[in-house]
């Protein structure tokens, strides 16, 4: 069997307080296969921008830093690489796009001349040939007009043009891997929808490898091949999408489930499924299972006793004492 | 129905360009262009649009915040545009707001309870042992408990602080709350607790909503009426459950085909609507949706459509209604 992509295991990534380090991600290990699209989902909070982080090298580490875990990717370990090596790898073989684009543009550079600077860093091709490499590029993620527009800066560009553009810079290279948090949040939803089916063309077209990240079910539902779902710095479910969608192994995932379908199918004078409480602070130390105090299902010895992130079924894991099934959803 | 809140032909232009001295040419933006509608005691109506359609403006209109170029709100029968000094001061009382994030715009310094106090403070209402008591109340009814009365707004969750931005909303006992964006920045587990939490305050005090949004898939239970905008118009206006189950605007129902599935099996094709908003400095001719229509034709190069009812509390701004009803 061929080696995956990513192989992350055992990844905990501490908070430094003082002296103490916490622990916002716990134990989470989990792979992706060559042109797979995995995604990680959580509400703010969870630790999955963080993971993501973790695994360009881009936390600060003055405040955090991976404690534990490898992350095998291409035979090297992600966590231990010398910044030199990450960096070369960066942009490469892994690429990133954001949630706001307008962050990681240059505000006073022409956007086809930040395309042709990254073709040009990496792969020393002559300025010629990387300005009209980065107009094909343009023409790739369905910039109309992508001569004239890659003459622009990206402050003439809309918020859906900007993330077009930063997904071309991030593909320039034929990365194996790309990771995207939140790619489409700050979008319209017309636009919204146009980028995510952008995202899965290339991957299509390219056999890019997707890490998404993203705190909607929705967002799940339209281009994931697997699912991660983190609470609390933990992995609590992983599924293939179908399987997840139709029979979800954990309470949280079920109660998620439940409430954007109720959303968008409810009865005259129905009260919305919610999930009461909220998630525990991230690094908030919990003792047992971290939804234990939100959960409909929960028995007295969940607060207390972790339960492990076991296999269900094939390709089926869950970390939850109690078994399915989960039909209403909270308390 | 009594009606709380109206808005008469609300209209708000910028001018760009012009210069030094006015020398270059002006251009004027219509970022809201003649939007009138109503809203009954009790009631909610949701304005839904994509960025730059107008629909904030329109809430800052609504609260006076941003002054009108044409139109008028009334404000239970009153008209609250005209209004000025002691007398606009007494009557905001009865129009209050909610944000997207509760975080900033809820002094940080200030306790829960003090900020939940404070419209009471400003509004000279009640005496002081009235005041805590009126606070007490709140912080029940938005279901935050009394024991985090002290603490300051970093120390409470985001659905927390939305539940004291509602309390402190509710506070002067308004007949409107503008509520742009409330849900916007929630986690998804918490959405329904503030939906949920809507809904409850406006069954018991009988406040009325003009619920601000982008996302359809949320105003569908909060929303007795919606109001659908693009570039600064209401294109398409339907009881809620109506415009779900029929609507009538190739927009309506992009924006409702754009609504990301629940179920892997519903995965879009392709995406509902290509291209962009066009700036509104450059609206096209006639229809401001042409460009992106589906169905556009040459009446709709020429004419901006007008709007027209189609059925009981049901109108639209598409010269080609009729096509897309027998188009099914």
């Amino acid at each position: 069997m061929m080696a995956p992509l990513l192989d992350v295991q055992g990844l905990e990534i501490s908070l430094r307080t003082g002296d103490a380090a916490r622990p916002l991600v716990h134990d989470l290990s989990f792979r992706i296969e060559a042109g797979e699209a995995l995604c990680l989902v959580g509400e703010s909070g969870s630790g999955k921008s963080v993971t993501a982080l973790a695994l360009m090298g881009l936390l600060d580490p003055k405040k955090l830093r991976p404690t534990a875990g490898r992350a095998m990717f291409e035979g090297q370990d992600l966590l231990a690489l010398p910044p030199d090596r990450m960096r070369a790898l960066r942009g490469h073989r892994i690429a990133m796009v954001f949630q706001e684009p307008m962050s990681a543009l240059n505000p006073v550079q022409r956007i086809g001349d930040q395309i042709a600077e990254t073709i040009r860093e990496h792969r020393g091709t002559s300025a010629r040939d990387a300005e009209s490499q980065a107009v094909d590029l343009l023409d790739l993620v369905q910039v109309p007009d992508a001569k004239r527009r890659a003459r622009e800066y990206p402050h003439q560009l809309s918020g859906g043009m900007r993330q077009r553009v930063m997904i071309a810079m991030a593909v320039a290279l034929r990365p194996a891997l790309l990771i995207a948090d939140e790619p489409t949040t700050a979008l319209d939803v017309t636009i919204q929808a146009q980028v995510l089916s952008l995202i899965d063309d290339l991957r299509r077209e390219l056999g890019t490898a997707v890490l998404l990240i993203t705190h909607d079910l929705g967002v799940v539902a339209e281009i994931a091949d697997r699912v991660l779902v983190l609470y609390a710095g933990r992995a609590v479910e992983q599924a293939p999408v179908a399987t997840l969608f139709d029979a979800p192994e954990h309470p949280y995932t079920a109660a998620l489930i439940q409430s954007i379908r109720h959303l968008q199918n409810f009865a005259e004078g129905d009260r919305l499924i919610e999930i009461p409480g909220g998630m525990p602070a991230p690094g908030r130390w919990v003792e047992g299972c971290a939804f234990a105090e939100r959960c409909a299902y929960a028995l007295p010895d969940c607060a207390t006793r972790l339960p492990d992130f076991r296999r269900r079924a094939p390709e089926h894991f869950a970390a939850c004492w109690r078994t399915p099934p989960f039909g209403g959803a909270g308390k | 129905m009594s009606v709380v809140l109206e808005a008469v032909g609300l209209t708000k232009t910028f001018t760009l360009g012009g210069g030094f001295f006015g020398l270059g040419a002006k251009r004027t933006i219509r970022a809201v262009d003649d939007v009138s509608f109503t809203i009954g005691k009790g009631r909610t109506l949701c304005v839904v649009g994509e960025s730059g359609c107008g629909k904030t403006t329109i809430g800052r209109m609504i609260l006076r915040l941003t002054a009108p170029s044409a139109g008028s709100v009334r404000l239970e029968g009153e008209d609250f545009t005209q209004l000025r000094g002691e007398e606009l001061r007494t009557r905001r009382q009865r129009v209050q707001m909610v944000f997207q994030d509760p975080a900033a715009c809820l002094n940080a310094r200030m306790t829960a309870a003090e900020i939940v106090a404070e419209p009471l403070v400003n509004f000279e209402l009640l005496d002081p042992a009235g005041r805590a008591r009126r606070v007490e109340q709140l912080f029940d009814q938005v279901g935050l408990s009394r024991g985090m009365m002290g603490r300051l707004p970093r120390n409470l969750s985001g659905g927390q602080r939305q539940r004291l931005g509602i309390a402190r909303a509710l506070a002067s006992s308004p007949a409107v709350i503008v509520a742009d964006e409330a849900v916007a920045a929630l986690d998804v587990s918490i959405r329904a607790q503030i939906l949920n939490l809507l809904r409850d305050v406006q069954r018991q005090t009988g406040v009325a909503y003009l619920f601000i949004s982008h996302d359809l898939a949320v105003v569908r239970y909060i929303a007795d009426e919606i109001a659908v905008m693009y570039l600064g118009a209401i294109v398409e206006r339907a009881p809620a459950r109506e415009l779900f189950e029929a609507p009538a605007h190739p927009y309506t129902r992009a924006l409702i085909a754009s609504i990301p599935a629940t179920h892997p099996r519903f995965r879009k094709k392709r995406a509902a609507l290509t291209g962009e908003v066009p700036s509104a400095a450059a609206l096209p001719s006639g229809c401001r949706f042409r460009a992106r229509c589906p169905l556009a034709s040459d009446i709709c190069a020429t004419q901006s459509p007008p709007m027209r009812a189609i059925a009981p509390g049901h109108e639209v701004a598409c010269h080609n209604t009729t096509t897309i009803n027998q188009g099914g």
